[in-house]
């Protein structure tokens, strides 16, 4: 066995080119994490001949090589040994993407190169005279992998007539007289605090801002926040977003249905709202929860192979919390029994979880959901299927089959279709016990017996 | 009026052009002792606001007073705005302030009409002219065109910008009549085609011929201000990208402006339209479509605007899928939805290594929510293919989608 722990590119290439011409196999070899520098040791195995070596290595693997020696992670020296060794003995691994090695070594390299892209967009210098009175520029800049020297040419080649430094917490890049330096870290409170022209910037960057065009997500996505304390601008971001609001409410009034689970997505993303916040009880995706007494969650084996999905609680349900527990549950709980299925085997769940009535008398009398508010439900019974992971979900009803597949079928034909759930379990469509109820007595035994040999076809696809 | 007050009236003008590359312009860097600024092929977003849109450039109008009542714009004469007009030099300054703090690619500089054409084109290049020569800048510049500029400030502009463009902003000329009554489509296209002639010659001469806007030329089209469907928008598009060789074409949301005329609608900027307008474009330049294709599967005119425009297609022609990923050539599989052009040279790449199973196309980075519904692999097919395309369309709206698009 060899060792050694290195903390940059060149140290690696200089540990692992004669242990590369020595042939040593990368289980042969291992990459200790630590923060120092130490020279290749062995474990009782012979030192690989320091000498000339012939190693051939392409260009483009050392340029993945150099990428991948920036990626912050403590597997990449083993990582880029391994690459090495099987790129000497299969010349052209790289082509093939889909290969393991290959496939994180270009996602650390795209990581990497993205880091740097970054940073040529993302450093701001302040201008700070000395005591002669010339202008210096200074920045202090974050980057979530090691690529100052990767990044800093960019900025040799833009500003070569400028006296500046890029501080990072690992380093800064002094540029002077036309040379670059990498020196020590300075102290950040030597480094100037404003700038006289910071407020132009930020005036610029209020305007040019549309705000009947809000959309933060895009603007977290391409500047993540972990940049914004280093941007002058992003004092501004708060403003901008409340504006925003105001202009987005009346986009949210006049947008089409297709459009409004998204947009109360992107209300969320607006309020900076946790996505889970306390589970579908503190729900407010859509209004049903106004006229209802609690939401009513899926109950079951959370091992459960089948998964059964209503559409949503009844009266009794809402009432008690718990799905399935009225007479649709009764009728429900017959079927399975005839079909040999154990209710306490299964997980039971509805498609939407609040119930949703109108008054009709005295009574509560189910309403159907819309199809926005079964969009704004799916949240949770996604939830559901990833936690449980079914192989097979029973789709009661035609609400459920929306649910879940985005089909607007009607159940006869649709029970007849093998129907793929997005997690990749089956759907199985059929009725929903309370259509037997409403059914009349002529079709309701045919309804029954339908109900029953779905469930046990789907018992059968589930063994 | 101080500089701070002018920058907010005329970023706010500006905000409305949808341009915003850095891109295309040659590799250059400022020399030693002299200048400042460096372009590298690719563009630099510096920033993002909230509203999604990138800060790559300095984008303001030198004045937005104007001589023209185009309803959709907000700069119009008879729209009650403040009005400034900056100086040569303050833009100039303001570029340099700017550039210096690495806040910006360089400058994208517009104008309301004043006095005519040439007066206002002739300020425009002076701006350009000053950061080149006398502060040898080498930072990205665009230049708006004037439409009916004379041929020599054409060619001025040319020398010092890295992209010139006009925008042509309503795809139909009955549009531009009535909502632009002093503007001319003709003039319009007849700046584009000189700008063109301009570029043909420049591309013929070689290195002796004098530069003229090495990253070409753009322009913007508005959507939704008139009643133009999307088939003839995409028509005006290929029309003007093959007469005109433009870069690339910007579709803009028309957004409600303050004291609009009761003929625009004032409603919320249609911004899926714009994005599936923007997929099209791509497929009519990247993905092999030709127009004709795609307005096939544009019943009424109207894109899907719950789909995207390639899996629309692809629906409507259910006949050429599945397509295996291990033997159907490039043409072939662009027309797949959910696999990119980067996408499928790597499936290109690593068949030749591999027989590739589902499984990879994975790794690979292909969105197999769309995918799987369109191609088979060594060891899968899809199971539904016998699902009608209008089940499964509405199996795809379903499914969440990968970006939130707003």
């Amino acid at each position: 066995m060899y060792s050694a722990c290195v903390q940059e590119f060149t140290q690696w290439r200089d540990v692992a080119r004669p242990l590369l011409s020595a042939g040593i196999a990368p289980e042969e070899m291992e990459w200790r994490v630590g923060r120092q520098f130490e020279p290749l040791i062995s474990n009782g195995s012979a030192m690989p001949a320091a000498g000339p070596t012939s190693l051939r290595l392409s260009r483009q693997l050392i340029e993945l090589l150099e990428a991948i020696g920036c990626y912050r992670h403590d597997g990449r020296w083993d990582l880029m040994y391994r690459l090495a060794w099987r790129t000497l003995r299969q010349p052209r691994l790289l082509e093939d993407a889909a290969d393991p090695d290959v496939h994180h070594a270009m996602q650390m390299e795209s990581a990497v190169n993205r880091e740097v892209h970054k940073m040529h967009a993302f450093v701001r210098f302040r201008e700070m005279a000395d005591e002669h009175g010339e202008k210096k520029y200074y920045a202090w800049f974050e980057p979530g992998h090691d690529i100052l020297r990767r990044g800093v040419a960019f900025f040799c080649k833009r500003f070569p007539n400028m006296e500046w430094m890029i501080a990072t917490p690992d380093g800064a890049a002094l540029w002077q007289n036309g040379e670059l330096q990498f020196v020590e870290t300075p102290d950040q409170a030597t480094l100037p605090k404003a700038d006289a022209h910071e407020g132009l910037w930020r005036t610029y960057y209020r305007n040019i801002c549309n705000v009947s065009r809000i959309n933060p997500p895009a603007m977290r996505r391409e500047m993540p926040q972990r940049y914004w304390r280093n941007l002058p601008e992003s004092v501004e971001i708060q403003t901008l977003l409340r504006d925003g609001q105001a202009s987005f409410a009346q986009r949210q009034r006049e947008a089409t249905d297709m459009e409004l689970a998204k947009a109360r997505a992107m209300q969320r993303a607006l309020a900076d709202l946790p996505d889970h916040s306390g589970g579908p009880s503190a729900c407010r995706r859509c209004d049903i929860w106004r006229h209802a007494t609690q939401a009513v969650p899926g109950e079951g084996s959370t091992s459960a192979t089948i998964m059964l999905v209503g559409e949503q609680p009844g009266d009794e349900e809402d009432l008690r919390g718990r799905p399935f527990v009225g007479p649709a549950g009764r009728v429900l709980d017959a079927a399975l029994t005839t079909a040999g299925l154990e209710r306490g085997e299964l997980y039971i769940t509805n498609a939407v979880k609040h119930f949703k009535w109108q008054p009709r008398g005295k009574r509560r009398l189910h309403q159907r959901p819309t199809t926005t508010e079964v969009a704004a439900c799916n949240h949770w019974l996604d939830a559901e299927v990833s936690q449980v992971k079914p192989r097979i979900i029973v789709a009661l009803g035609a609400s459920a089959l929306r649910a879940l597949a985005g089909l607007t079928d009607s159940i006869e034909s649709a029970r007849r279709l093998q129907i793929p759930h997005a997690s990749g379990a089956q759907i199985v469509c059929t009725y929903h016990p309370s259509a037997i109820l409403r059914a009349d007595p002529a079709n309701a035994g045919q309804l029954r017996s339908r109900l029953v040999d779905d469930l046990r076809r789907a018992r059968e696809l589930a063994a | 009026m101080d500089l701070e007050t002018k920058l907010a009236i005329l970023a706010d003008a500006a905000k409305y052009d949808a341009s915003c590359a850095s891109s295309g312009a040659p590799k250059r860097s400022a020399a030693p002792g002299k200048g400042m600024g460096s372009t590298t092929g690719m563009g630099i977003c510096h920033s993002y606001t909230p509203d999604g849109r990138c800060v790559s450039l300095l984008k303001i109008l030198l004045t937005n007073f104007c001589l023209y009542d185009c309803l959709y714009c907000i700069n119009r004469r008879s729209s009650d705005i403040p009005r400034a007009r900056f100086s040569a030099q303050e833009v100039v300054d303001l570029t340099l302030y700017f550039y210096r703090r690495n806040y910006i690619e360089g400058l994208f500089l517009s104008s309301g009409i004043i006095r005519n054409a040439d007066y206002t084109m002739e300020q425009l290049v002076e701006v350009a002219r000053t950061l080149r020569e006398e502060h040898e800048f080498r930072g990205y510049i665009h230049l708006k065109t004037i439409p009916e500029a004379s041929p020599e400030l054409v060619e001025a502009a040319g020398r010092y910008a890295d992209r010139l463009s006009v925008n042509i902003e309503l795809p139909t000329r009955e549009a531009l009549t009535t909502l632009a009554p002093e503007k001319s489509d003709v003039s319009i296209k007849r700046a584009m085609g000189e700008i063109r002639l301009k570029l043909d010659e420049k591309a013929d001469g070689g290195a002796t011929a004098p530069r003229f806007s090495p990253a070409g030329q753009s322009t913007q089209l508005i959507v939704g201000a008139d009643d133009s469907s999307d088939a003839s928008i995409i028509e005006t598009a290929d029309t003007l990208y093959r007469s005109y060789k433009l870069r690339r074409i910007y579709y803009s949301a028309f957004s409600p402006i303050q004291r609009a005329s009761a003929r625009l609608p004032n409603r919320a900027p249609p911004l899926m339209r714009e994005h599936r307008l923007y997929q099209a474009d791509w497929l009519m330049r990247y993905y092999e479509f030709s127009v004709g294709e795609l307005a096939q599967s544009m019943p009424g005119g109207k894109l899907d605007l719950s789909v995207d425009p390639k899996t629309t297609w692809a629906l409507a022609n259910r006949h050429q899928f599945p397509v295996d990923v291990n033997t159907a050539d490039r043409h072939l599989l662009l027309r797949v939805p959910g696999l990119g052009v980067r996408v499928i040279d790597r499936i290109i790449s690593s068949r030749r290594h591999r027989q590739l199973r589902y499984e990879d196309l994975k790794t690979l980075g292909a969105t197999l929510k769309r995918a799987r519904h369109f191609i088979c692999t060594a060891d899968y097919r899809p199971r539904q293919s016998d699902r009608s395309s209008d089940g499964l369309r509405r199996a795809l709206i379903g499914a969440p989608e990968q970006q939130s698009l707003f």
